[in-house]
């Protein structure tokens, strides 16, 4: 418990002691002016951390956030000033209204790409801004929603009345730190690692399972939340409430801080929060100068800072390190593979049976550009079978794994699995079948450790219920995941790295992290797409005693694999491709010795 | 064999690596014109990260590298393309929205000479595949057809030291016995000093003049091709195959 108390200290004691120094502002600064600067940065600090919720976290520029900050305010002056509603009815109306709204937005924007996502809701901004300018019935339009009345906020045991502008200062430090809170939580629990799985590579999110949309419909959503409520809070102590609350100029504002932060990092965005509304008052001294500072300074930070302030914090952190470390380099080569020291490990998946999937693809086609890449290929794989899918260079078996995966859609035919038609299904949906593939263009999630990458993929295949209920719970490793991952990454030689960030990894180790998140939760049918390229040939033959193993244990495979040798000694069958028609299809011995095969594909 | 003299290429203790991690410790080596070289090693040991450092993406932060008798450490990778080095980096690494002509006058993009169209004949002769496809996007056409493209590619460049990461990689058997002998002729007959890392060791060690073992950011082995597979150590560790 001290152990974990204390590393929560040092991973988030710095928020802390920045809660306490702006709890004390008001103390030392009686002047009104100061504290309304501080206001300001408060809610700057909201809007900011709910921003980097959508763009940092889920990688989607969003121009909606101030609309929410609006919309949240008209929410509450509305109410107040029509229905005399309370403080939390007005809070409840705010989050329910503003995450309807957002999914309202986001559903149609989210379905093309997340360009169409930004422009989408640029235009809801837009849209947002004439409807409170012009519909005078309910907003007043330009005239504002006056006489909001003051407001009483009844906590049960007493009552805040947030009159005086340090009180309001303190009401509105209240909501930023739940913000923040909140933004920590969602980051330490494993939807974090979900948010931050679809950002940095959607197809192989959706290929483990995970449904991009819906995790980036959900971080818009409470993003919206969070500043519908800051907007609830900051209309308590304003009289009148009018259409620039929905300004595009606080969009610049969020789009700088985010950018001079650094994506998906706390303390940059709240670094540049505080800087960007603080220092040009501070530089009301320089008088008609002041802009241009300003304008210089910024430039600076960025020009020091390209990846934003989080760089800079990383770059002092690694001088403290090396400093502590006495300056000594350090340095993490791949070891020379033990090859001895791996005779004796159980291979992957003997302790378990597997349910594997049947397989059956019929008249499948698919064009590019004109080009036939599959041209009405029939081919069905039994249960636990393994089959060699080969061929020449560009003769189709990448494409007929993509359409077989839901990456492609194709242009005729049909794939069933299990005598269910599953042609044209999400490869969301078909990896929560079971059905898992590789990816020969290597895919991992590079952010994120080589450690994560497999709970994350473990994660993503179960049911969408098991995935939806456990979002919440903390990213510690079950034992089960703990004993896989272990077996795994020690039998791949991955050991040395496994707290790397997987896109620090060279290619050959990131086709063994790949392989390791295809089976880190058995799958029922495993299409593996050149697993062995640029793979070591010593770790070859541990990769094919997994292969092998999990044969062994029923899992149904198509390997689509150059490597001759390893072809032949694994798979039972073998199907070959030309010009995306099957040329050969029975057992190794036959199929190698057939003279238009050699003629294709050995040339000889 | 070529007659020892002036390497073309040399490294005299390289280090590099990025930012805090430091991956090569002291990489020292030479090719002469009209060789190949093979470097073998686990994955991550470093081989990529020594091509990058040779064609400049990675600065040299301790030794040298220097080509036809010159340090080049301080160049940067367009001076040193323009110098006669070229790299064909590992995985997809070409315009894909742009047609195969696109791409290899793109390859050409340094030259200013009249004699770019020549050369782009010349590419396609070589590689036949790459001729039938000519209008067609790169990003369309299979794996091993790209790495064609971009070895193509850099080869548009008139290289006087070529840069392979992985240059099998995806490839068919016959594309690769293809590729191979390709690549030993480009040494033979135009004096090029050719570099590769390959994971297809066997195979790019029987056409390799040199093989250099790269094990925790250092060179722990050269030799001639053959050696390296006779080798029983690197057979074990790094070839995969039974120790004879």
């Amino acid at each position: 418990m001290d152990a974990i108390s204390s590393r929560f200290m040092r991973d988030y004691g710095w928020l802390l002691i920045l809660l306490v120094a702006a709890a004390l502002v008001p103390v030392f600064s009686q002047s009104n002016y100061y504290i309304s600067i501080g206001i300001n940065a408060l809610i700057i600090v909201c809007l900011a951390v709910s921003f980097d919720l959508v763009v940092g976290r889920v990688g989607a520029l969003s121009f909606a956030q101030p609309v929410f900050y609006g919309f949240g305010m008209y929410v509450a002056a509305l109410l107040a000033v029509n229905l005399e509603m309370g403080f939390w009815w007005q809070v409840i109306a705010a989050m329910a209204g503003g995450m309807l709204l957002a999914l309202v937005v986001g559903i149609p924007s989210f379905r093309l790409n997340l360009h169409a996502f930004a422009i989408g809701t640029l235009g809801f901004a837009t849209i947002a801004h004439l409807i409170a300018t012009n519909w005078m019935e309910v907003t007043q339009g330009p005239m504002c929603v006056a006489g909001v009345p003051r407001a009483t906020i009844p906590l049960g045991f007493m009552e805040i009345a947030p009159w005086k502008l340090p009180q309001q200062y303190y009401f509105i430090l209240t909501i930023a730190a739940m913000v923040v809170v909140a933004s920590v939580a969602i980051n330490r629990r494993k939807l974090g690692l979900a948010f931050q799985a679809v950002r940095d590579d959607p197809v192989l999110a959706a290929s483990n399972g995970f449904f991009p949309t819906s995790l980036r419909l959900t971080a818009f959503a409470v993003a919206a939340a969070f500043s519908a409520v800051a907007g609830v809070f900051a209309a308590q102590f304003q009289t009148v409430v009018c259409p620039d609350s929905f300004s595009t100029a606080t969009t610049v504002t969020l789009l700088i801080v985010a950018f001079i932060g650094g994506r998906a990092s706390l303390r940059g965005v709240l670094t540049a929060s505080i800087i960007f509304t603080v220092l040009p008052q501070v530089l009301r001294i320089a008088d008609e100068w002041r802009m241009v500072i300003f304008g210089l300074l910024l430039l600076v930070i960025v020009l020091s800072a390209p990846d934003g302030i989080e760089h800079l914090f990383q770059r002092v952190e690694r001088w403290r390190k090396g400093r502590r470390e006495g300056g000594k380099a350090s340095g993490v080569s791949a070891q020379p593979f033990a090859a001895d020291t791996i005779a004796d490990i159980t291979p992957l998946g003997a302790e378990e049976r597997i349910d594997g999937g049947h397989l059956r693809i019929s008249g499948l086609s698919k064009a590019f550009a004109g080009v036939k890449a599959v041209d009405d290929l029939s081919l069905e794989v039994r249960p636990g079978e393994l089959v060699g899918l080969i061929g020449p260079n560009g003769s189709g078996k990448s494409t007929t794994l993509d359409c077989i995966s839901g990456i492609t859609k194709p242009d005729a035919g049909r794939v069933e699995l299990d005598g269910i038609d599953i042609t044209g299904m999400s490869s969301s949906a078909l990896a929560k079948r079971g059905l898992v593939r590789t990816f020969q263009s290597t895919r991992v999630y590079e952010t994120l450790t080589v450690r994560q990458n497999l709970a994350v993929a473990l994660h993503g295949r179960q049911s969408i219920m098991a995935e939806w209920a456990s979002y919440l719970s903390p990213q510690s490793e079950s034992r089960s995941f703990r004993e896989r991952a272990d077996h795994l990454i020690e039998t791949l030689n991955l050991k040395h790295v496994e707290h790397r960030k997987a896109g620090e990894l060279s290619y050959g180790q990131r086709k063994l992290v790949q392989f390791a998140a295809s089976v880190i939760s058995p799958p029922r049918v495993l299409l593996l797409d050149e697993p062995l390229a640029g793979v070591n040939p010593t770790i070859i033959n541990l990769f094919m005693r997994h292969i092998a193993a999990n044969h062994g244990a029923g899992l149904t495979i198509i390997l689509v694999e150059h490597n001759l040798g390893v072809v032949v000694q694994l798979c039972e069958r073998l199907v070959v491709l030309e010009q995306g028609r099957k040329l050969a299809d029975g057992n190794p011995h036959d199929v190698m010795g057939t003279p238009s095969v050699q003629e294709a594909y050995l040339g000889r | 064999m070529a007659v020892e003299k002036e390497p073309l290429l040399e490294l005299r203790d390289v280090h590099a690596g990025y930012g805090e991690l430091s991956i090569l410790k002291g990489v020292s080596f030479g090719v002469g014109g009209g060789t190949v070289t093979s470097v073998i090693g686990a994955n991550g040991a470093g081989k990529s990260t020594l091509l990058k450092t040779i064609f400049g993406m990675l600065k040299v932060r301790e030794g040298d590298v220097s080509f036809e008798g010159r340090s080049i450490a301080a160049l940067g990778t367009v001076k040193r393309l323009k110098a006669g080095i070229a790299i064909v980096p590992q995985g997809r690494c070409n315009f894909p929205q742009m047609t195969i002509r696109e791409n290899l006058e793109m390859g050409a993009y340094t030259r200013s000479d009249d004699g770019i169209e020549a050369d782009l004949q010349h590419m396609v002769d070589q590689f036949p595949i790459l001729r039938e496809k000519l209008h067609l996007l790169a990003g369309d056409m299979s794996g091993g057809q790209q790495q064609m493209l971009e070895m193509a590619m850099a080869l548009m460049v008139r290289p006087r030291v070529l840069l392979l990461d992985e240059p099998s990689l995806g490839l068919s058997p016959m594309m690769i016995d293809e590729v191979f002998t390709s690549i030993r002729s480009l040494a033979e007959v135009n004096g090029m000093a050719i570099i590769m890392v390959e994971q297809n060791a066997v195979q790019a060690l029987k056409i390799s003049d040199l093989g250099v073992v790269i094990e925790l950011g250092r060179v722990s082995a050269t030799g001639t091709g053959p050696e390296m597979l006779n080798d029983p150590d690197i057979r074990k560790a790094y070839l995969g195959l039974p120790v004879i």
